[in-house]
C-alpha cells in the first residue's frame, strides 16, 4: 500500500496509521509533505512503520530541502512507475 | 497492457505546488503509454480556462510577471491533452467562481460530476485524489 501526502496536517498520518494498520506500507511526500523528509521532522513519522519513505524530487527543489537519510528523493518517472506497478493499492491522504 | 490513471484536482496553481504535481505526474504517466485522465475540481476549474490579457496599463512590474507566469500551467494542460491525455472542469464549480462563460484552453472539455466524472472513472484503473 502506498500513501501520498502533501500537507503537513498531523492528522493525515493519523489517517495512514489506521489505514495502514498491519499492511506493508510506504510512503510518498510531496508538496509541503516535503518538510518531514528533514532531519528535524522525520521523526514525527516514526512509529507509523513505514517501509519505505519517498519524497517527489520537485518538491524538494523548490524548498532548497536536505534530505534525512531514511528518505529516498524520487522525480516524476519513479513516481509513475510506482503507483502503476508497484503498489497494489495507492492512497491520497 | 497499458493502464489509466484518474486525478481528481482541488487546487489551483498557485496556492500551492500540488496542480504542478497533477500535470508533471500526467506527463510521466503518459510517456510511459499509460493513460491520463484529470477533473478539474474546486479551485482547479480555473486551470482549464484560457488566460485573458488585460489590456490597460498594468502595475505588475516585470520581474513580479515573470515570477507570476512560472505558476502558469496553461501550455502544459494543452500539451498533456496534445499527447493524449483528457482533462475535464466541472462546470459547478467554474459556475460559483464566475467563470463558466470563459473560453477553455485547447482541447479541455466542459464536463460535470454525474457525467464526466463518472465516464472518467468507469475506464480507469487508479484514481488518485490531489488536493488540499
Amino acid at each position: 500500500m502506498l500513501f501520498l501526502l502533501n500537507s503537513l496536517d498531523p492528522v493525515r498520518l493519523d489517517e495512514a496509521r489506521i489505514m495502514g494498520g498491519r499492511e506493508d506500507k510506504s510512503l510518498l511526500l510531496y508538496g509541503d509533505a516535503a518538510y518531514y523528509a528533514t532531519q528535524s521532522m522525520f521523526n514525527k513519522l516514526a512509529g507509523l512503520e513505514f517501509e519505505e519513505v519517498f519524497v517527489s524530487e520537485g518538491s524538494l527543489a523548490s524548498r532548497n530541502i536536505t534530505l534525512d537519510q531514511g528518505v529516498e528523493a524520487v522525480g516524476y518517472d519513479k513516481i509513475a512507475d510506482m503507483i502503476i506497478n508497484d503498489h497494489d493499492r495507492v492512497v491520497s491522504l | 497492457m497499458s493502464k489509466t490513471v484518474t486525478m481528481i484536482l482541488r487546487s489551483g496553481s498557485t496556492e500551492n505546488d500540488d496542480a504542478n504535481f497533477c500535470m508533471e505526474l500526467a506527463e510521466a504517466i503518459l510517456s510511459r503509454g499509460d493513460g491520463v485522465n484529470i477533473f478539474l475540481y474546486g479551485n482547479a476549474c480555473n486551470l482549464g480556462s484560457k488566460p485573458v490579457p488585460y489590456d490597460g496599463r498594468s502595475p505588475i512590474s516585470d520581474a513580479l510577471r515573470e515570477h507570476m507566469d512560472s505558476f502558469m500551467l496553461s501550455e502544459k494542460i494543452e500539451g498533456i491533452i496534445a499527447k493524449g491525455g483528457k482533462i475535464a472542469t466541472c462546470h459547478t464549480t467554474e459556475y460559483s467562481r464566475g467563470i463558466e462563460g470563459l473560453d477553455y484552453l485547447e482541447g479541455v472539455e466542459w464536463g460535470d460530476v454525474g457525467n464526466t466524472f463518472n465516464r472518467y472513472l468507469l475506464s480507469t484503473d487508479l484514481l488518485i485524489s490531489i488536493g488540499r
